[in-house]
């Protein structure tokens, strides 16, 4: 697999202990398949994963980028700032799946007291998503996505969440 | 006889813990109460009223995170240990990072991190104000060391417990580690178990995940039934599902792990 072959490469470049690659060979599929496979069809559908995916990994360590519950957004601003996204309707649809999975990750993974969170690129894509961590034990998180022009209700009033649309993305 | 409870992590498996509690009310149930912490924690006890509740730490990184987020957190989870009495809590000794970039999965601790992980432990039981059980890690890979010789080491000098996760041990063990035997004296002194269902991998060569998305494994029952006869009778065994919340099969492991702990039942 031309993907896991190219995360060899990166891995023994970075990496020290060979026990540490294996490892991350198996993060990195992890993370291909479940987030960016399935949970990104317009991505999926415009790009080929298996090259995508691990360039964009290059990028990532080679500009020690953190990565985390942000990966999808630096993805976003990756595929942006190098000229691999235009902003028409497929950009639109791409920069709405990275975000909403980055505030879903957000919401499943942050230990911090906030609640809640905005995840937007209003200017580039006129596109936001909120996420809300669980409240009870029998509610999921919540999540959707507003236009820019609402945001500011958003901020304002918590009501604003009937307007959210989003699936719940898995818990990784 | 110990108790045996089932995990809860998260909403989607939740359906499932409320049927199988309200056939079984008997079972602990085990909170991955970090995936909570927005919940009253006086609204955890409303939803499991008449339920003896463990607590699970997934993602506190006390080994990396910073000491004053991690005082934070443990104020946070204080309250919810106050409030709600858990009979266990127990956090991973493993890894959220490598080299500055976060991972999505944790990861096995290095020689570096070893180092450290006694005194992190003792420090974050410490804050935490509760005995700490530290489970042990299901190894992907084959290790440099014998990851028992360093629990047992790290548990002496940290004061902290060992949560032996029985089926971690298999999994190391077939990816290429010490046998499960190799945890027996440890894990004969302690009084917390999990266990749980494992997989192989797609690639190549494959690798067996800690999933808890499948049955357990025959040979992993058998470790727990090695240990039956000699951990106390106040323990507890979780039995973990993830992904696949199937009642049927989650009772299916329940019962498993109720007859491998019965004397007489082989």
């Amino acid at each position: 697999m031309s993907y896991l072959a190219h995360a060899v490469a990166l891995s023994w470049r970075d990496l020290q202990e060979p026990s540490e690659i294996r490892s991350y060979l198996y993060l990195c599929e992890r993370d291909y398949y479940r987030i960016l496979g399935l949970w990104a069809p317009s991505l999926r559908t415009a790009y080929n994963l298996d090259d995508l995916i691990p360039r964009f990994l290059a990028f990532a360590y080679e500009n020690r980028i953190p990565l985390g519950w942000r990966s999808q957004i630096d993805c976003l601003n990756w595929l942006v700032s190098s000229g691999q996204l235009s902003l028409g309707d497929v950009g639109v649809s791409i920069a709405r799946e990275l975000i909403a999975i980055s505030a879903s990750q957000w919401a499943y993974t942050d230990r911090s007291e906030n609640i809640s969170i905005i995840v937007g690129a209003p200017r580039a894509f006129m596109t936001a998503v909120a996420a809300e961590k669980p409240r009870a034990l029998d509610r999921e998180r919540r999540l959707g996505s507003c236009k820019p022009e609402q945001l500011t209700d958003l901020r304002k009033n918590r009501c604003a969440w009937h307007m959210f649309d989003h699936p719940i993305f898995p818990e990784i | 006889m110990p108790k045996v409870g089932l995990s809860y992590t998260g909403f989607r498996g939740w359906k499932s813990v409320q049927s199988i509690i309200s056939r079984r009310p008997y079972l602990v149930c085990d909170l991955m109460i970090d995936g909570f912490l927005a919940v009253d924690p006086y609204k955890i006890r409303e939803a499991l009223p008449n339920t003896d509740l463990t607590f699970h730490v997934m993602n506190s990184q006390f080994i990396t995170r910073e000491q004053s987020e991690l005082r934070e957190l443990a104020k946070q989870l204080d309250k919810f240990i106050r409030i709600v009495g858990p009979l266990r809590v127990s956090d991973h000794l493993a890894v959220f990072e490598l080299d500055g970039r976060n991972l999505t999965r944790m990861a096995e601790l290095n020689s570096q991190h070893w180092q450290m992980a006694a005194d992190k432990a003792r420090i974050w039981q410490d804050m935490l104000g509760t005995p700490l059980f530290l489970e042990n890690n299901g190894s992907p890979y084959p290790l440099p060391y014998s990851q028992s010789l360093h629990m047992g080491e790290l548990l002496s000098q940290s004061g902290c417990n060992l949560m032996f996760d029985i089926s971690n041990a298999v999994v190391s063990a077939l990816n290429g580690n010490e046998p499960e035997m190799a945890w027996t004296e440890l894990a004969t002194n302690t009084s917390y178990f999990h266990i749980a269902g494992y997989e192989y991998s797609e690639t190549t060569p494959p690798i067996v995940i800690d999933t808890h998305a499948s049955s357990i494994s025959q040979r992993s029952l058998d470790l727990l039934r090695s240990l039956r006869d000699r951990i106390p009778s106040d323990s507890i065994v979780i039995v973990e599902r993830d992904q696949v919340y199937d009642v049927g099969l989650w009772e299916q492991d329940i019962v498993a792990v109720e007859n491998a702990l019965t004397a007489h039942t082989l």
